[in-house]
């Protein structure tokens, strides 16, 4: 739990009500959530299960029995992510949003100066621009085809290290020679692991390079919409200092620091749309006509 | 033969019928498009039994030749309504087809292996060769599997050619129309009279496709995404019942003619511009009409000028195809497109093509770039010919794309 004053951008602040929203951000590994209540912000994670929405009831639970907020209290609910789409929430007011203007919508609130946004999913990865004086997004690219630039690729290789995730990117922090990771195919990128290893290449140096083969994919979306500062790094993989750091480099641009562990963006963005949608009439929602649909 | 349909394409038809019967419930005349679609390739195939002439035909400026001759075609596009995953499994385990080879490619050929087992009585197949290889590698499968295959060669028009060499290229067109003719017919020498009737027809189809789309401006959810893709698709082919398909389109224009200006509605809709193939995933569909997305601008079939009607009927087909978004390059296409989000005020343009094609990926990057320069966001969709239902990223791309141009 923390105080909203310590989490949301100074200048938005004054927009976020009273209303009790909650925000569940459904990846295709992990599910998020966050609370909005009392001028304090909660968040939960769990693993994502087969059910979708068993996984969401879990996260609101969690979600509930920290803020001890009533579920009749909750005035609305925003789904998002891979597993939205299974959402049903009974009397509560709810709406699905697309993980994309979520993501943008939360990385605005924590930080009202931010243009691009690098969002590393398990499944997909994406580069989103954001207008920062709405957090509506302005232009995305998204890479769903193959793993490549995926954390299903960072999680492949982590276990032919013998490594967690959590590890993989420690590790490649150690690096002294990144190993030169050529293919971007995580089929061929297997081998070439394979034979590294073969050679001798230290777990850290493979990890490094393999970093870096993630991040130049990645960087060729955020390429194709243009990079403008301030830049966030959204999504799950978010939290491995490995990524930041070879993103960091091969972007030549720093990434913002914001004060929320960046993986809840998209659940804190659907929160966000959530307050939204309980004090506004959909007349009244005006720029954000997306909640009036269904 | 009745149809040999797999569970995919039998809940494809289901989807169809929803639309039909609920989604469209206030019109009977998308009611009555939608049935001439459910029956096409059935009644196509019963025409056959009972001894007309009926085809698979690929290329689209051969339609009013092929019905002047008194024949059906079958278009290459229902095929992809009709087959699954069944047809994707002969065309790459039986043929061979690599797995990355255009979608549409392997469903075609997959599909017309499984009708053959099953008795088919469209034995006949025309398509244009050169334009896409993976299809010139279908042919030659098919030829083998006892189709008698026909190709015309493409006849491109390279950006600026004009006077002579124009000139040149309408008497090759002409020169391979009369080729396809005797293929066709068993003679070179077409009927013109007929033919004349048929561009007629199709000038008249062309006309009131425009008053829809135009009435359509003030009514921009009385037909919707799934509805106006088969209206456009018909105008090429006219599901084998050109009678019946003009019914629809006069029915629709009376229709959309008697309603009510709501103003709300209109301002409620987002208008898009199509452009490429039709999808076979209908949620696609789907979920841009949830979305508030119109798709009020169409740049698949050609229907924004008509046919010359004086001068000679073959001259006129050959004329047609060179002077519309057809002829090949990339930039006739994209003058109607710009001409489109001019007359629609459209606020995005969805760029659709199918997996594997790599022709359609790069004029997709090409118009991409292009009206992106121009201030238009453009979405580039990649999706499978045969049914199926899309991936869930397909969906939260075109609904982030909508979500954001709202
Ligand atoms: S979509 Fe492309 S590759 Fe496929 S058949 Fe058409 S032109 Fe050929």
């Amino acid at each position: 739990m923390s105080d909203l004053k310590e989490i949301i951008d100074p200048g938005l602040l004054s927009t976020v009500t009273g209303d009790i929203a909650v925000g569940l951000d459904l990846g295709s590994r992990t599910g998020k959530g966050v609370l909005l209540a009392g001028g304090k912000l909660y968040t939960a994670i769990t693993p994502t299960g087969v059910f979708m929405q068993e996984t969401a009831d879990k996260l609101l639970d969690k979600l509930l029995k920290q803020s001890r907020v009533a579920r009749e209290n909750i005035a609305y609910i925003v789904g998002t992510g891979y597993g939205r789409i299974a959402l049903n929430f009974g009397v509560t007011g709810h709406k699905i949003v697309t993980e994309i203007s979520c993501h943008a919508m939360g990385s605005h609130y924590l930080n009202a100066k931010v243009r691009s946004i690098v969002d590393i999913g398990g499944q997909d990865s994406k580069a989103i621009r954001v207008n920062p004086a709405t957090g509506k997004v302005i232009e995305f690219i998204m890479n769903d085809k193959c793993a490549a630039g995926t954390g299903r690729f960072l999680e492949k290789v982590a276990h032919l290290l013998d490594l967690t995730l959590e590890q993989l990117g420690a590790e490649a922090l150690k690096a002294d020679a990144p190993a030169d990771v050529s293919s971007q195919c995580v089929v061929f990128a297997e081998s070439e692991v394979i034979s590294l290893k073969a050679k001798g290449v230290s777990a850290a140096n493979i990890a490094a390079g393999i970093h870096l083969a993630t991040a130049r994919r990645v960087r060729n979306l955020v390429n194709r919409i243009g990079l403008e500062p301030d830049l966030v790094f959204s999504g799950g993989v978010s939290n491995n200092p490995g990524m930041t750091h070879a993103l960091e480099e091969l972007l030549g641009h720093p990434i913002s620091k914001v004060k929320l562990d960046t993986i809840f963006a998209g659940a804190l963005g659907a929160a966000i749309f959530a307050q939204k949608a309980a004090s506004s009439t959909d007349e009244e929602l005006g720029d954000y006509a997306l909640l009036k649909t269904k | 033969m009745s149809t040999v349909l797999t569970s995919e394409a039998q809940e494809q038809l289901n989807h169809i019928r929803y639309s039909r019967d609920t989604v469209h419930a206030h019109s009977p005349a998308i009611q009555k498009l939608f049935n001439l679609v459910i029956d096409y390739v059935d009644d196509a195939e019963k025409a056959g039994k009972n001894g007309t002439k009926v085809i698979w035909a690929g290329v689209p400026w051969a339609m009013p030749l092929i019905y002047s001759a008194g024949a059906i075609p079958v278009a290459f596009s229902e095929v992809g309504r009709i087959s699954g995953q069944e047809a994707i499994t002969v065309s790459e385990d039986y043929y061979q087809m690599p797995a990355e080879t255009c979608s549409m490619v392997k469903a075609t050929a997959g599909e017309w292996h499984l009708r053959k087992q099953a008795g088919t009585s469209i034995t006949r197949i025309f398509g244009s060769s050169s334009g896409c290889e993976p299809y010139n590698l279908a042919w030659e499968v098919m030829k083998k599997e006892g189709f008698d295959v026909y190709t015309s060669d493409v006849v491109y028009r390279a950006p600026g050619v004009e006077g002579e060499r124009y000139e040149e290229l309408v008497r090759y067109f002409v020169d391979e129309i009369h080729d396809f003719n005797e293929w066709l017919t068993g003679s070179r020498e077409i009927d013109k009279e007929s033919l004349h009737r048929e561009i007629v027809r199709k000038n008249y189809l062309m006309r009131r496709m425009r008053e829809i789309m135009d009435l359509r401006l003030q009514h921009p959810f009385h037909v919707k995404s799934l509805g106006i893709m088969y209206l456009m698709n018909g105008l090429t082919h006219y599901f084998g019942k050109p009678e019946e398909y003009t019914e629809v389109l006069d029915a629709l224009v009376e229709e959309l003619s008697g309603l009510e200006t709501d103003e709300a509605e209109r301002q409620r809709a987002i208008p898009l511009i199509w452009t490429g193939g039709s999808g076979q995933e209908f949620g696609i569909y789907e979920t841009i009409d949830d979305a508030g997305g119109s798709l009020l601008g169409f740049v698949s079939s050609p229907y924004t000028r008509d046919f010359p009607e004086d001068i000679d009927p073959v001259e006129s087909v050959a004329r047609f195809q060179l002077q519309s978004q057809m002829a090949g390059a990339s930039i006739y296409r994209r003058h109607v497109i710009e001409q489109q989000v001019d007359r629609i005020q459209a606020r995005g343009l969805i760029l659709y093509g199918y997996l594997g094609c790599s022709f359609g990926s790069v004029t997709r990057e090409i118009y991409r770039d292009y009206f992106h320069n121009k201030g238009i966001p453009s979405i580039n969709l990649e999706g499978t010919f045969q049914v199926g239902a899309p991936s869930g990223q397909l969906l939260t791309r075109i609904k982030a794309f909508i979500e954001m141009l709202s």
